[in-house]
């Protein structure tokens, strides 16, 4: 009998068709408190897209920005939303490759996160251009002009990376949606049963498919694990080949990728429990021991982040470079002194306390508040960079600038926070969110065994 | 003190500057010149106190000494020129590209304002349009034909005046002669009353600014990143200064 | 013709499909769906059509990777511009832009080779009953072709809820085509040797002859090879509106439906097989074959209807009039109502 260690993780208890139930009963409902939500969710979408157009029609004068912060919350957030985005990727992928029986509940709400703030993230450097009329200058696509974009310039390597992600996490998110898509069409009548119809391409749960759904899954966690890893570090690229001082950095690459599956990890707790206390059918299939094992590779992330923070500046100070000390002294102890010691206590100091307790870890409104508090300090992380890497880039005294974001920009970033949120809710309203097949699968494979009068749970995945 | 070699075999003149620190007094003609030159808007204080002032040229103020033995270094900052531009590369759009003349030329009109460029460039010289610039009038009547006019959006910066360079050459080309040196000056070095500033080919070796870049007070700004501008700024003759 | 067993728990579904294995029952003609993944090992691999999907992704990563680099080297060529003498796309860059669109293009095919690999397996409509048993997350073992009802007993050894019959609507419309002659009445072989009297409501109807039916079902029985398909004349499908308001007189008690068994094994399930599917051995010979007496069609037929059947015949199947009494006749509708009853 193969052991995987004596986990704690004891698959749901309910029957095969209350997990199905449970799962469908956010699908297709609409309370008044959400739909209220929702709506006002879409002003305020509404109210920054109309910002935006503002922002087109006088210009950036709208925005903060002045020599030399060129660049400003804009950035911050899109490096922000990225890092978000790499939630699904992480606990999708990883965990599928690790073959972490618990995952079945997380795997989808990561990857419905990614769904949501890629295109979000991806729409701030169209936002933030001074002549959005002219983006398609952009694209590689042959032209008259015999005009070509410069591929030395990280902004196009960004383009690659981010669409090839945005388009691996979407068909990876549809390959296993199906067989719930599958299962959905039995429930809904009329035009929706159709449209289901459509969706699931027919699936009709025979073993050769399963079989080849199953080799689909794993090639994409394979094949988007690599992706992820490129994404966010092309994003850092986007800093660190700058001349820039407190940019220029080599270790740029693994602090963003690492700090962004940190935040992603963020994010899905502080997703999983928003769920759990909106959709309380929920309760037992998304546990308490789900977050213990969230809790600990929270905890490991973390303490990676903290490493490679540290490794940002220790060696300059230990070099007497001037520039690089220089940004660190304003961050640290001058115009950034409030975030910056805010963000090392939400990112370092409390998760390394707080997540090294078991309790802690189990218990879910702790676990909450850390994850919000490591998502605002992952942001205020990405402001401290970008806002504070270019206002201390002052070798020559002329340019003394203290950036602070204007309200367009508020109200721009304000909405697509808010596009986000509302995509999230409405995916739920038409998708079960827990994937329903592997919830049972988990159930099938689970084999009791008992040792010294004490029941244990081991899986078996007989492959 | 270094060569100020062109790093890559260019068959044709490499138009560079030489820049006399010990001269220079202060005095900001070659602002209000170039301003005029090349149709530079006027931002306004508000605009000012962010830092969005669109002047190509600008001084650099140093100051040593205590009162009353203050001494004032000033460092006009225009756009170097670099040979190895480290805004070339990052610009998308390839909207800030080299000529074979050794100029950094930006294209107004494929520039798509992403502002990597301004990011990178270690003199932040280069300057954004935060908003369609305007004149109040009557400054609208003293606007040059010859320079193209920018729009809300688009990165510029100091073109050394390559519509006088360009107008030289083609008025040499029709009637068959070279231009000498000495003969294509942009308005800051025109106006400069203490003769500050100097322009020229750098590769050619009779030239003055090739003769000057040889002293021994010779040296380039940021020097040690690399990227090979094309001015040259001769240090003041003082045993003690911070330049 | 198909079953569909539901089973609750994976292992009992699992042997239960050895089972039919085991009895004979070719792998193409079971099936097994389920809300999830069943365990690799308990599934027979499928040779007849291996997986490629791995392969081919591989090989079309490297073709998307080359893709991707000739992208950039036609970049180079093709679009110089005066970038100060640097290369206009460094080789790392190139690396970049050939990894992501190597992946790019593995990602799209990974879905493409799904969609493509599962074609054969889906069905956009598939039936309600093979639905209802994954709708609710259990396993349905669904057993195709002749040797249903013994599946459907093996399944049912094996601890399945329940066991559904249903038949392709195809196979149905199929079994109403008629196959007989025109005017079937009045030809020789169908006229009885006695002249039985029916009480009707509707006055007495003249039954056929022993002589004039026993003809064709002596051909048939005989040589082995299917009738030409005779149609009938339209008049002579329908039954008459006397027969169809015929009341079953004979109440369906416990000796009725005793006689009609008998009767039944006697009489019918050499060609209607023992259980009324339809697959008795010498009704395979006929085309149509016989029809399936539990199925949907037979159900809303009324006494009337099938006791016209019977006595008369209809397509390839002959008159019992000159071997069946009324009474008999009536039996046997009792049974076959209770055939229908439980299946």
């Amino acid at each position: 009998m193969p052991f995987k260690g004596v986990p704690d993780f004891v698959a749901p208890v309910y029957s095969n068709k209350e997990v199905i139930d449970r799962v469908m009963e956010p699908v297709g409902s609409s309370s008044l408190r959400s739909n209220i939500f929702i709506f006002i969710l879409g002003c305020i979408a509404l109210w920054g897209g109309w910002k935006f157009w503002q922002q087109t029609q006088i210009g950036m004068s709208v925005t903060g920005l002045g020599s030399p912060s060129f660049w400003g919350f804009y950035i911050a957030t899109f490096v922000f939303w990225i890092g978000v985005a790499h939630a699904g990727a992480l606990i999708s992928a990883i965990l599928r490759i690790t073959g972490a029986e618990w995952k079945s509940a997380v795997t989808r709400i990561a990857e419905v996160i990614t769904l949501f703030t890629l295109p979000a993230a991806a729409s701030f450097p169209l936002i933030h251009i001074g002549r959005n009329g002219v983006f398609f200058f952009l694209l590689p696509v042959p032209n008259w002009r015999h005009l070509w974009p410069n591929f030395r310039s990280p902004l196009m390597w960004d383009f690659f990376a981010i669409s090839t992600y945005l388009t691996g996490s979407v068909l990876f998110l549809y390959s296993t949606l199906l067989p719930d898509l599958g299962m959905l069409r039995q429930r809904v009548t009329g035009w929706k049963r159709t449209v289901y119809i459509i969706l699931s391409w027919g699936w009709r749960g025979t073993q050769p498919e399963w079989k080849r759904l199953k080799e689909a899954a794993a090639l994409f966690s394979v094949l988007i694990l690599p992706v992820v890893i490129s994404v966010h570090t092309i994003v850092s690229w986007d800093f660190a080949v700058q001349l820039v001082p407190g940019w220029h950095e080599t270790v740029f690459g693994p602090y963003f990728f690492i700090g962004a599956l940190f935040s992603g990890v963020a994010a899905v707790l502080t997703v999983m429990t928003i769920l759990l206390w909106t959709c309380p059918s929920f309760k037992g299939l998304i546990e308490t021991t789900h977050y213990d094992y969230m809790g600990r590779l929270f905890l490991v992330l973390g303490l990676a982040w903290a490493y490679l923070f540290f490794n940002e500046f220790i060696p300059h100070y230990y070099a007497h470079d001037n520039d690089v000390m220089y940004y660190f002294w304003d961050m640290a102890f001058h115009h950034f002194a409030y975030p910056f010691w805010i963000m090392f206590v939400f990112n370092f100091v409390c998760p390394l306390v707080c997540l090294s307790f078991r309790e802690f870890r189990k218990n879910i409104m702790g676990m909450f508040i850390l994850s919000i508090m490591v998502n605002i300090g992952m942001y205020i992380e990405r402001i401290c960079i970008v806002f504070g890497g270019l206002q201390t880039y002052n070798n020559l005294t002329r340019n003394v600038h203290f950036y602070f974001p204007s309200f367009t920009e508020c109200s721009v970033v304000a909405a697509s926070f808010a596009a986000v949120i509302a995509g999230y809710i409405l995916f739920c309203r038409v998708f079960p969110i827990l994937p329903i097949w592997e919830l049972l699968e988990t159930k099938a494979r689970q084999k009791v065994h008992e040792v010294a009068g004490k029941k244990v749970y081991y899986f078996q995945w007989g492959e | 003190m270094t060569d100020p070699k062109v790093e890559y075999q260019w068959d044709e003149t490499q138009w560079g500057m030489v820049i006399d620190v010990d001269r220079c007094i202060g005095c900001e003609a070659c602002v209000v010149a170039c301003r005029s030159e090349n149709n530079i808007p006027t931002v306004g204080e508000e605009q000012a106190a962010m830092s969005r002032i669109m002047d190509w040229i600008h001084l650099e103020r140093f100051y040593t000494g205590e009162y009353p033995n203050v001494r004032a270094e000033f460092v006009p900052m225009l756009c170097q020129q670099c040979g190895n531009a480290p805004c070339e590369s990052v610009c998308p759009v390839f909207a800030s590209v080299h000529t074979n003349d050794g100029l950094n030329a930006q294209v107004y009109n494929r520039c798509v304002g992403t502002r990597f460029c301004a990011n990178n460039c270690p003199y932040h010289v280069r300057k954004f349009n935060y908003y369609p610039p305007t004149w109040q009038s009557p400054l609208e009547q003293q606007l040059n034909p010859d320079v193209t006019a920018r729009k809300s959006g688009v990165m510029e910066k100091c073109t050394f005046c390559i519509q006088r360079i360009r107008k030289a050459e083609l008025d040499h080309r029709l009637e068959g002669t070279q231009v000498s040196d000495g003969q294509i000056r942009p308005a800051c070095v025109q106006s400069c009353p203490t003769e500050a500033m100097l322009f020229g080919d750098l590769k050619d070796k009779n030239s003055a600014v090739a003769s000057l870049a040889n002293s021994s007070r010779s040296n380039r700004v940021l020097d040690d990143l690399n990227i090979n501008p094309h001015i040259i700024y001769l240090r003041p003759e003082r045993v003690d200064n911070a330049f | 013709m198909k079953i569909c067993a539901d089973f609750l728990e994976e292992e009992k579904a699992m042997e239960g499909h050895q089972a039919l294995l085991d009895s004979g029952i070719a792998p193409k003609d079971i099936e097994v769906r389920s809300a999830y993944p069943l365990a690799e090992s308990a599934v027979p691999p499928h040779r007849s059509h291996p997986m490629l999907m791995r392969t081919w992704i591989r090989m079309l990563w490297v073709l998307g990777a080359c893709t991707g680099f000739s992208f950039l080297a036609f970049t180079q060529l093709i679009w110089p511009l005066h970038t100060g003498g640097h290369p206009l796309v460094a080789l790392p860059i190139d690396f970049i832009i050939t990894y992501e669109c190597g992946m790019i293009t593995s990602l799209i095919m990974t879905i493409t080779f799904l969609y493509i690999e599962t074609m054969r397996y889906r069905n956009l409509n598939p039936p309600i009953e093979e639905d209802r048993p994954v709708e609710i997350g259990n396993i349905a073992v669904i057993v195709e072709g002749t040797a249903v009802e013994r599946a459907s007993e093996i399944l049912k050894s094996h601890g399945a809820l329940s066991v559904v019959k249903y038949g392709l609507v195809l196979m149905i419309l199929i079994s109403l085509l008629p196959g007989c002659v025109v005017k079937m009445r009045d030809q020789d072989y169908i006229k009885s040797t006695e002249m039985s009297q029916v009480p009707t409501p509707h006055g007495v109807l003249s039954m056929p002859t022993q002589k004039e039916q026993s003809e064709p079902f002596v051909k048939a029985a005989g040589y082995f090879h299917p009738p030409q398909m005779r149609m009938l004349d339209k008049k002579q499908l329908t039954v008459p509106p006397a027969f169809h308001a015929l009341m079953n007189p004979v109440p369906a008690d416990k000796n009725s439906v005793a006689r009609g068994q008998l009767l039944f094994a006697q009489n019918c399930a050499f060609c209607h097989g023992p259980q009324g599917y339809g697959n008795g051995p010498v009704g395979q010979v006929f085309m149509p074959t016989p029809a399936n007496l539990t199925g949907e069609t037979v159900k809303r037929e009324n006494d009337g209807d099938l006791f016209y059947k019977i006595r008369i015949g209809q397509a390839t199947m002959p008159s019992f009039a000159n071997r069946l009494s009324t009474k008999d006749i009536f039996d046997l509708i009792n049974y076959i109502r209770s055939l229908q009853k439980n299946s």
